[in-house]
């Protein structure tokens, strides 16, 4: 019952803050190697008040050219996501991974189907035709999240001003950071962070030679 | 004229490499190589053996059609044109139509894969004798130990009809090959073949009345004197070719092969064939094979 009140005096505050327009920016610089890092993920988990985890948009990741794009999304549990085929041959979608085990057989050119991931964590997806195609969806549990651009960049824009866990995924980190940070209203402090990734061992694509001889 | 041949190989398939990926070009595979090989004339007589170089262009394109969840369908049409500047007779064209069902046991790329094939292939020789058709079917099992390895076997059968029977070619192989992506960008793979069966070797006119003569032991004498041969003057005036049967070829294959970009790929590619005929007489051969490779 304190707990209760405690989110609810947070909630209170909240909207006072939104209402006065009081919203924090927050940027991360991701790097590895010294270089720019795209593809990685920043999300924030408030605290000290319950976030309302109810979808207002969905997310969209497309076949074309025998490859998903984008690489790696961020969506909210509970977003739809639609994955239109784009190409002029079949697919055969499907993640194996725990917060998402699904199959999309017999997709045919042209068409869309959708996928609801209800469940927070990495997904990961394949395509049992073209084994190179690879793509990852992260499902945060919480609305503030951004993903690093090819600059290395992510920036989360009308966060209210608090405590929150700091998460951060790549598609090669070892193991995902958590820290806890704080917000005050307007722009934050840039965090730069460096992150250690195992090697990139994705599925060639190129072709291999052929037999010669007898 | 070879260089003109090379350059307007190249330039082609330069500028296909360069277009971009959209309609029927999607699912088409170019690769254009040359082959040197120590023994092109498959002689076993070393001092008369020809050495030389041939340069392959092919074009195929597959389409892939799912049956369901386990098996896909994979059709394919292939030509593919190749140029032996020094034995211009042996210049061919081939059309080859390729049907092959795969069985994926689960969802992945670690999933074993099982393969059956059937394929038939026309191909035209200049020296027309050797112009032919031929039918084949294999079986093939794969397996990727992780995004880096990947195992595969199988079993080929082949029969070649020719329009001269000494072409003819009846023969079924096992293999075995491991590819390794040792980075992102460079792959290194090889294979081992036993094949066993028939296979076209050539004589010069000075040797073979000499093996047919009995001049040369009384075993290549009885054995020779059964095998199917005619003048083909292939490699010259008066060289014979001619076909040896319960043969066995073994094969060894290694190949290393840069991306140049996710579609693009260069192989430099060393193979040996120890070919050895009934009576045990060899005519082993080395194949060096520089290709471009290049998937739309």
């Amino acid at each position: 019952m304190p707990r209760l009140f405690a989110y609810f005096l947070s909630a209170l505050a909240l909207l006072s803050a939104n209402l006065r327009g009081e919203e924090a920016q927050f940027t991360m610089k991701f790097f590895h190697d010294g270089s720019p890092l795209e593809y990685a993920v920043a999300s924030l988990t408030p605290l000290d008040f319950p976030v309302s985890l109810i979808p207002t948009s969905n997310a969209v990741v497309t076949q074309a050219d025998k490859e998903y794009d984008p690489y790696v999304t961020v969506v909210m549990v509970g977003t739809e996501t639609s994955f239109p085929n784009k190409d002029t041959v079949q697919h055969h979608l499907y993640s194996v991974s725990k917060a998402k085990r699904f199959e999309k057989p017999l997709y045919a050119s042209g068409t869309t189907e959708t996928v609801v991931f209800d469940k927070v964590g990495v997904v990961t997806l394949g395509c049992n035709i073209h084994d190179w195609m690879l793509a990852y969806v992260y499902v945060a549990p919480t609305p503030w999240f951004a993903k690093s651009d090819a600059d290395g960049l992510a920036e989360i824009k009308g966060i209210p001003p608090g405590r929150y866990q700091l998460t951060v995924w790549h598609p090669r980190i070892k193991k995902p950071i958590e820290q806890e940070i704080t917000l005050v209203a307007g722009p934050n402090l840039p965090e730069e962070m460096n992150l250690n990734l195992k090697r990139d061992r994705r599925i060639r694509r190129a072709p291999a030679g052929r037999a010669s001889g007898y | 004229m070879k260089f003109f041949k090379i350059t307007s190989l190249l330039l082609l398939t330069g500028s296909l490499v360069g277009a971009q990926p959209v309609g029927l070009l999607s699912g088409l595979n170019l690769r254009v190589s040359s082959t040197w090989t120590d023994n092109i004339s498959s002689t076993s007589h070393l001092p008369t053996l020809k050495s030389g170089q041939y340069f392959t262009a092919s074009g195929s394109l597959a389409h892939p059609w799912p049956l369901n969840r386990d098996w896909l369908l994979v059709l394919e049409a292939e030509a593919i044109l190749e140029d032996v500047p020094t034995f211009s007779a042996l210049n061919s064209i081939s059309g080859i139509g390729r049907v092959n069902l795969r069985r994926k046991f689960g969802p992945g790329a670690y999933a074993p894969m099982f393969e059956v094939s059937a394929g038939a292939t026309a191909t035209s020789f200049k020296e027309d004798p050797r112009s032919g058709f031929q039918l084949e079917a294999g079986t093939r099992l794969s397996k990727r130990l992780s995004p880096n390895l990947q195992l595969a076997g199988g079993i080929n059968w082949e029969d070649y009809n020719a329009k001269h029977r000494t072409f003819d070619l009846r023969t079924h192989r096992v293999f075995l090959e491991g590819v390794w992506d040792i980075t992102e960008r460079w792959r290194l793979s090889a294979g081992a073949t036993r094949i066993w069966g028939q296979f076209i070797a050539n004589a010069a006119g000075s040797i073979w009345p000499l093996a047919i003569g009995g001049q040369l032991g009384p075993e290549i004498f009885h054995h020779y004197n059964t095998l199917a041969w005619e003048v083909s003057d292939t490699y010259g005036s008066g060289w014979v070719a001619y076909r040896n049967r319960e043969s066995t070829v073994d094969q060894w294959w290694m190949e290393l092969s840069p991306a140049l970009t996710d579609r693009t790929s260069l192989s430099l590619r060393y193979e040996f064939n120890k070919a050895i005929n009934a009576i045990g007489i060899r005519y082993d051969s080395v194949f060096w094979t520089l290709g471009l490779n290049h998937q739309f």
